[in-house]
């Protein structure tokens, strides 16, 4: 495999993974490298791909977001939200207060 | 002239199912959460269509005189636990999955199934003879009391809410807010115009002889209180929610639609005593002459058999169970047919109350093809793009096997009803 086989396969790689903007570097590289066979010019388009978006660490990185997106919410987080911690209180008086009139008038129609 | 209204809620019911069975064959991206929101929509569906037919079309009772007789009233009542089951089934996944271990789940189902079940053994078979049976209903009684409790927090966490779909909790807490709301006035709207009689009535506090009498009994009062409370304390909680909702976001269509309940239980009790009803009677069957039965037609009865598949229908489209846009012909044609039924029955309900002519309900069938209220009743029943459909990775299974097998364990339960109502009636078991 030659210097440019590599670099071509990386950009290539980079190019599927990295979202839209990386698509562009990577598309801008090959072309570049295309032009040009020197070493030191293929590292400074690597680099320089890498400086701008690490493609490593960009595709974990929009790959831990979406799977945190889709994860379950914490049950208790959802039905006791912490911004208002009224509701469930709120709600379990309501309930108290409704069936304790229940109990009451039960109470009192029994005897 | 005694009409029946019943066959208008049949024909919706069919019409409804039928939509949803077509539509649900078609290859789409819903989510294991939809399909399995569905089915579950058809197994209400069923139970609804059933009960109208045996309960509605026919008049409360069907005596076949035989052995046959029994195993037809239990298999009646198991499709409607089948749909109690179904709809907390929907309610713990739809909007938002309230489990992530599909073991658990599987438990949970089996067992509602199975002491569902039982209850059909103890109230059907050999207990009934024993001196120390007591007749009540803990499954059928039970079961939706917890169900409208769950709905009846969702509902409150959504109307409170203040600032909206702000962020994903909000978000889903709006979804599942909805869907509760819907289900709450599926379930209990038809009995909110009785909610003062309830009070008035000394049988909601007291059932003759059977407190004190023993612990079963006991046990039997308070389910049966507990599922009686449970019908109008949704309504307070709607109520006094939708006033918040109202000042939060302004929106009077919901907030006015549960107020109207409580304006109607007013005027059910101030012009019409507000006393519970023979529903099988007084809900079902149209009587011109008297305007107090036509008013409890025009509430409890329009909410028993109307609003119930149209509830569904906007649950199926609003939480992508089904995708209209496989159909868009079918789907105009159905929403057209689903407003002109209702506006049917409405304006005939109406015409002895305030003397207006069931003949307007053409006139509004023509406002409706005529300036396509159809398609902007469905437009907005539609899913907003942005909404997140939840597709979670469950633990020890996967989604579509559980749709499969949920279905599975209701049909199995079915059959096991049957088997057991034949044994009962044969009098194999004794």
């Amino acid at each position: 495999m030659t210097e440019e086989d590599i670099e071509e396969e990386v950009n290539e790689t980079a190019a599927k993974k990295a979202p839209a903007k990386a698509k562009k570097a990577a598309t801008a590289a090959k072309t570049s490298a295309k032009k040009t066979t020197t070493k030191a010019k293929i590292e400074t388009e690597d680099i320089s791909e890498k400086d701008d978006i690490p493609a490593s660490l960009d595709v974990g990185s929009i790959k831990d977001t979406k799977s945190t997106d889709l994860d379950p919410l914490s049950l208790k987080d959802y039905l006791f939200p912490k911004e208002r911690p009224w509701v469930w209180k709120s709600f379990a008086v309501m309930f108290v207060l409704f069936f304790g009139y229940y109990y009451i008038k039960y109470k009192s129609t029994i005897s | 002239m005694v009409e029946n209204i019943s066959i208008v809620s049949i024909i919706l019911d069919i019409m409804v199912l039928l939509f949803i069975l077509y539509l649900g064959q078609k290859k789409d991206d819903r989510t294991w959460t939809q399909k399995l929101g569905a089915t579950m929509m058809c197994w209400f569906l069923l139970c609804h269509l059933a009960m109208n037919v045996a309960y509605g079309q026919f008049y409360a009772q069907i005596f076949l005189g035989e052995w046959y007789d029994t195993v037809l009233h239990m298999v009646l009542e198991t499709l409607w636990k089948a749909a109690i089951v179904g709809f907390i089934v929907t309610t713990l996944s739809t909007p938002m999955p309230l489990f992530k271990n599909v073991k658990n789940y599987k438990i949970g189902v089996i067992f509602g199934l199975s002491f569902a079940l039982l209850e059909s053994y103890y109230t059907w078979g050999p207990p009934t003879g024993e001196t120390w049976f007591v007749y009540f209903w803990p499954f059928w009684s039970l079961a939706p009391a917890i169900l409208m409790v769950i709905l009846s927090y969702l509902a409150w966490n959504y109307l409170t809410s203040p600032e909206g779909a702000g962020d994903r909790t909000e978000a889903l807490t709006d979804r599942a807010g909805l869907f509760a709301v819907m289900a709450l006035i599926l379930w209990g709207g038809k009995n909110w115009f009785d909610w003062v009689g309830f009070f008035k009535s000394s049988e909601f506090f007291y059932t003759n002889g059977s407190p004190n009498a023993s612990t079963l009994s006991l046990v039997a009062d308070i389910i049966g209180k507990f599922e009686t409370g449970m019908i109008v304390l949704p309504m307070f909680v709607l109520s006094v929610g939708s006033v918040i909702y109202l000042r939060n976001r302004g929106s009077v269509l919901l907030g006015g639609t549960i107020l109207g309940f409580l304006v109607l239980g007013f005027i059910h009790f101030w012009f019409f005593s507000g006393e519970s009803q023979d529903y099988n009677s007084t809900a079902r069957f149209f009587n011109e002459e008297d305007i107090r039965e036509s008013f409890i037609l025009l509430t409890h009865g329009t909410m028993q058999s109307l609003a119930r598949p149209l509830i569904i229908l906007f649950l199926v489209v609003r939480f992508g169970m089904v995708q209209t846009e496989h159909a868009p012909a079918l789907s105009r044609a159905m929403m057209i047919m689903s407003l002109a039924g209702a506006m049917s029955v409405i304006t005939e309900i109406l015409q002895p109350m305030l003397g207006i002519s069931q003949l307007i309900s053409g006139f509004f069938l023509g406002a409706i093809l005529a300036f396509e209220i159809e398609r902007k009743v469905m437009k907005a029943m539609q899913p907003p793009d942005d909404e997140e459909n939840t597709d979670w990775v469950l633990i020890n299974g996967e989604g579509i096997g559980l749709v499969k097998w949920t279905n599975t364990a209701f049909g199995m339960y079915i059959i096991a009803t049957i088997i057991l109502g034949i044994l009962i009636a044969k009098e194999v078991i004794v």
